[in-house]
């Protein structure tokens, strides 16, 4: 049993903070003058600011804040060269960098050069996650914040707001699309939320710590007094064409005689509750589980080959000569989730308001390469992927056809359209606590 | 059609490095249409490269040694054939490369001056014995024929499986018959079984005693030479250092600058052999073990369970000193490697555990040969294959559209046309 220094970690690796902190902001910084932020660094310590793991949430909880940092953001801080070496290579060269938006997928529209931030020119160096319970609370904290971030010589390049919170019966967050999300979140090893069987090892989701391969350690940058219990963030904002997604719906369904919603549920693998979509069903049975693995569905007659949550962990199918080995393999390539949606809802999701709406990418994984970048680039967008053709990923890809596995026959969507756009997003490195105290005494 | 490795390895001219280099270089930059050599005008080849391994690489300790140039290609039929086939159609091209080369000499000796220099492979894998470069390309044209078909035509072909494989089957009745797949591909499996039992119960009964002293003198020796070859092994493991700096890369935007660009990549490793008659010895026999099994047992697609790779093969150079590995998969590096460790860990590690970076840099620690570390250390095992690999020159392959499971699925695909057993699978190739 893993036992962690829970005051060390920063809160957002056990929470998305969903249940008490309603508002949410996620501001992309500029360091202008290293020494004052590390003077604000050194401050948002001392203070108590940056929530941990110890630190849990309760009714009276106003705000939460974690921080995250880029490559550039370290080579602003002035670390020396070695201790910049020993970061992944993925994380050193960034999101932005052309051989990662090549695995990506992140070309044409999708392309750096057309993102509102993270690219060559519009760089971040910091991240900064804010939360507050309610909206007048978090518009002190934020006005309070953006006021510290001068003083701290910190420039913003861009800020996003988390929309009004949709969340069904369940407690699940209802993303843009209408789709309950984030049912699937790993259990973790040694993690206070972790209830039941922990399926993962700890040193998937934070340094320092057994990982899935034979108990080794995931590199640690820098020092292990420096690297543990930090870990890497991914951030990517995802843009979503609400009403471009159900015409398409209609119009396609309409063309292969089935309805929108069956066509969408096969599309994204769960209908919109977020039940697992089986075979033969017509509809939402509305019983939402996470406790399956495809074993029962090796055809992929229910949840097809090529719907995103199939492609987003495959679980115990394809990956292996067994269900076990198939299993052991999809462990290897785990995200923890912890982003939320931004903008408004739309109201008639048939009908675009012309405002920007989306997903606020968050995860957390170890190594970058080997899970997230993994999952983006050999599951999600792989066109081959489980001995498909010429296939992408139907909800977040960008174009393809799309096989609905059906007995006696399949049918085929052939061309979907894009529904998902990359608009900004970035790799940073978040340290725990004792590193944040380095780099702000440094 | 039977696949074949051809490996040619020459010096490079040590004054010509930069001038060979730099006529490479452009064609595998625009290996579609360049105006040098179409590589697809020869209907035998599969995949072929062209890369150079420095002097240097990967340690500085045969750094007297000249700059090799090694031409690889997986292709139908003969080598000689091929060779013929470049030289009459391309001269050009194939004298200028190899006017760069020691030793040549001119158009007329240029055959059998790469045939000479040919090392073949020491272990070769190719994912489908017996399908020819034509034949992959007809059933894709097929398969993709069948899938329109169905598409346009889905709503009437709704009955019962069989009324839906006649009413297709009857519409491409001009297509032939595949042809028969090779003999070992389909008992490969048993012949290899049926060597081991042998071997197995040879050793027993002479153990024994029941066939005759001089069996059992034999059996006696055969033991005592495993347990001789399990301690030298085991000394030779508990002093080999590993590579204590793991996490370094070197500079590999080479590499990297070359790969992920398209659904295929390939992947280029040259290691140092570590020193001494018993490593050579080792890594020789466990390559021989591969190769059987990749000759009868791994004939379907599937290399203990990695389903990615096209054609690989693994040469020790000339000079008995360095490890060639080769290999054309789907997928990126990231995923491949991964497949290594989640997969093949085993048969990677006994042949790579008798490798070296350099002085003092060895494979991942590893016990028994393949039994415990090695390529299980994950991180140490990628920083090790990332720190070995080169980048190619030139890079061709004749269906870089098409996975391993493709090929197979088009098979499939164009047999079901003519046999109705196995309905249910046909009709989910389509």
């Amino acid at each position: 049993m893993t036992t962690l220094n829970l005051q060390d970690v920063q809160g957002i690796v056990f929470s998305g903070y969903n249940k008490y902190m309603s508002c949410s902001s996620y501001y992309l910084l500029q360091i202008n003058d290293a020494k004052k932020t590390k003077a604000w660094l050194k401050n948002l310590l001392d203070q108590g600011q940056i929530t941990h793991g110890e630190d849990k949430a309760t009714d009276s909880t106003e705000n939460r804040l974690n921080l995250a940092i880029s490559y550039s953001g370290l080579e602003k801080l002035q670390l020396d060269e070695a201790s910049l070496n020993s970061f992944e290579r993925s994380y050193r060269e960034g999101m932005y960098s052309a051989h990662r938006s090549t695995l990506l997928g992140d070309q044409n529209g999708d392309a750096p050069e057309q993102w509102l931030w993270g690219n060559k020119a519009n760089s971040v160096d910091v991240l900064v996650l804010l939360f507050s319970k309610d909206a007048s609370i978090h518009a002190a904290s934020q006005k309070q914040h953006q006021a510290a971030f001068k003083k701290a010589g910190l420039g913003i390049v861009w800020h996003l707001d988390a929309g009004e919170k949709r969340q069904d019966a369940d407690g699940f967050a209802i993303e843009h699309f209408g789709f309950a999300d984030g049912i699937s979140d790993p259990v973790v090893e040694g993690f206070p939320t972790a209830s039941g069987a922990a399926a993962i090892a700890t040193g998937e989701f934070l340094l320092g710590y057994p990982n899935q391969y034979d108990g080794k350690l995931t590199q640690i940058p820098i020092s292990e007094q420096f690297g543990t219990n930090g870990t890497y963030l991914v951030l990517r904002q995802l843009k979503q064409d609400v009403a471009a997604f159900w015409t398409f719906m209609d119009e396609e369904a309409a063309r292969q005689g089935i309805t929108a919603d069956y066509l969408a549920a096969k599309m994204v693998g769960r209908w919109q509750s977020g039940a697992l979509v089986e075979a033969n069903q017509d509809t939402d049975p509305k019983t939402v589980s996470n406790d399956f693995d495809f074993s029962k569905d090796p055809d992929g007659n229910g949840c097809p080959f090529g719907a995103h949550i199939r492609r987003a962990n495959p679980r115990a199918v394809g990956l292996g000569t067994s269900d076990a080995e198939s299993l052991t393999v999809a462990n290897r390539h785990r995200l923890l989730r912890r982003g939320r949606s931004y903008g408004k809802a739309l109201e008639n999701p048939r009908n675009d308001d012309g405002q920007e709406r989306g997903l606020v990418f968050i995860c957390l994984n170890a190594n970058i390469e080997r899970q997230f970048e993994f999952v983006q680039h050999t599951w999600i967008n792989n066109v081959k992927f489980s001995g498909l053709y010429d296939e992408d990923d139907p909800l977040i890809g960008r174009v393809g056809n799309f096989t609905i596995p059906e007995e006696p026959l399949r049918r085929r969507v052939c061309g979907f359209q894009q529904f998902v756009s990359t608009r900004g997003g970035g790799y940073f490195f978040l340290p725990s606590l004792s590193a944040l105290g380095i780099l702000g005494n440094s | 059609m039977q696949q074949n490795p051809m490996t040619v390895i020459t010096a490079i001219k040590p004054d010509s490095l930069q001038a060979l280099t730099d006529y490479l270089k452009p064609i595998g930059k625009d290996i579609k249409k360049n105006d040098v050599i179409q590589f697809s005008h020869y209907q035998q080849l599969h995949y072929c490269s062209f890369f150079i391994i420095p002097s240097n690489h990967p340690s500085g300790n045969l750094s007297a040694t000249p700059a090799l140039l090694v031409f690889e290609a997986n292709i139908d039929g003969e080598v000689s054939t091929f060779i013929n086939d470049l030289i009459n159609d391309n001269s050009v091209f194939m004298n200028t490369v190899y006017g760069y080369c020691q030793d040549y000499q001119d158009n007329a000796h240029l055959g059998s001056y790469l045939l000479s220099h040919d090392y073949g492979a020491n272990a070769f894998y190719v994912a489908h014995p017996g399908q020819g470069r034509n034949v992959i390309y007809e059933q894709q044209q097929l398969r993709k024929d069948i899938e329109q078909y169905v598409d346009a035509n889905r709503s009437t072909l709704l009955e019962q499986p069989e009324k839906i494989r006649e009413t297709i089957a009857n519409h491409f009745s001009s297509t032939s018959k595949p042809k028969p797949q090779p003999f070992l591909n389909s008992n490969g499996d048993m012949i290899f079984k049926a060597i081991l039992a042998v071997l197995v119960l040879t050793l027993l009964g002479g153990l024994f005693g029941f066939l005759g002293s001089i069996a059992q003198i034999i059996a006696i020796a055969v033991l005592v030479l495993l347990a001789v070859f399990a301690i030298v092994l085991r000394s030779h493991e508990s002093s080999d250092k590993q590579d204590s700096r793991p996490w370094e890369s070197p500079n590999i935007s080479a590499v990297q600058d070359v790969e992920d660009r398209q659904l295929q990549n390939h992947l280029t490793s040259v290691i140092e052999i570590k020193s001494g008659f018993f490593r050579l010895l080792t890594l020789k026999i466990v390559l021989f073990g591969i190769n059987l099994v990749a000759k009868l047992v791994a004939t379907k697609g599937d290399l203990s369970g990695i389903v990615t790779i096209h054609f690989a093969r693994w040469v020790i150079l000339p000079d008995k000193k360095r490890l060639l590995f080769m290999s054309n998969y789907d997928g990126s590096w990231e995923n491949y490697l991964g497949e290594f460790i989640d997969h093949a860990s085993q048969g990677l590690t006994a042949v790579w555990t008798n490798t070296q970076l350099g002085e003092n840099r060895g494979f991942p620690d590893t016990k028994w040969l393949f039994l415990q570390g090695g390529s299980r250390d994950e991180q140490r095992f990628k920083a090790f294959a990332r720190n070995s690999q080169l980048a190619e020159l030139i890079w061709y392959s004749a269906y870089p559209d098409l996975s391993v499971k493709n090929v197979a699925n088009n098979r499939s695909s164009h047999e079901g046309l003519f046999s109705s057993s196995n309905l249910a699978a046909w009709l989910k190739c389509l």
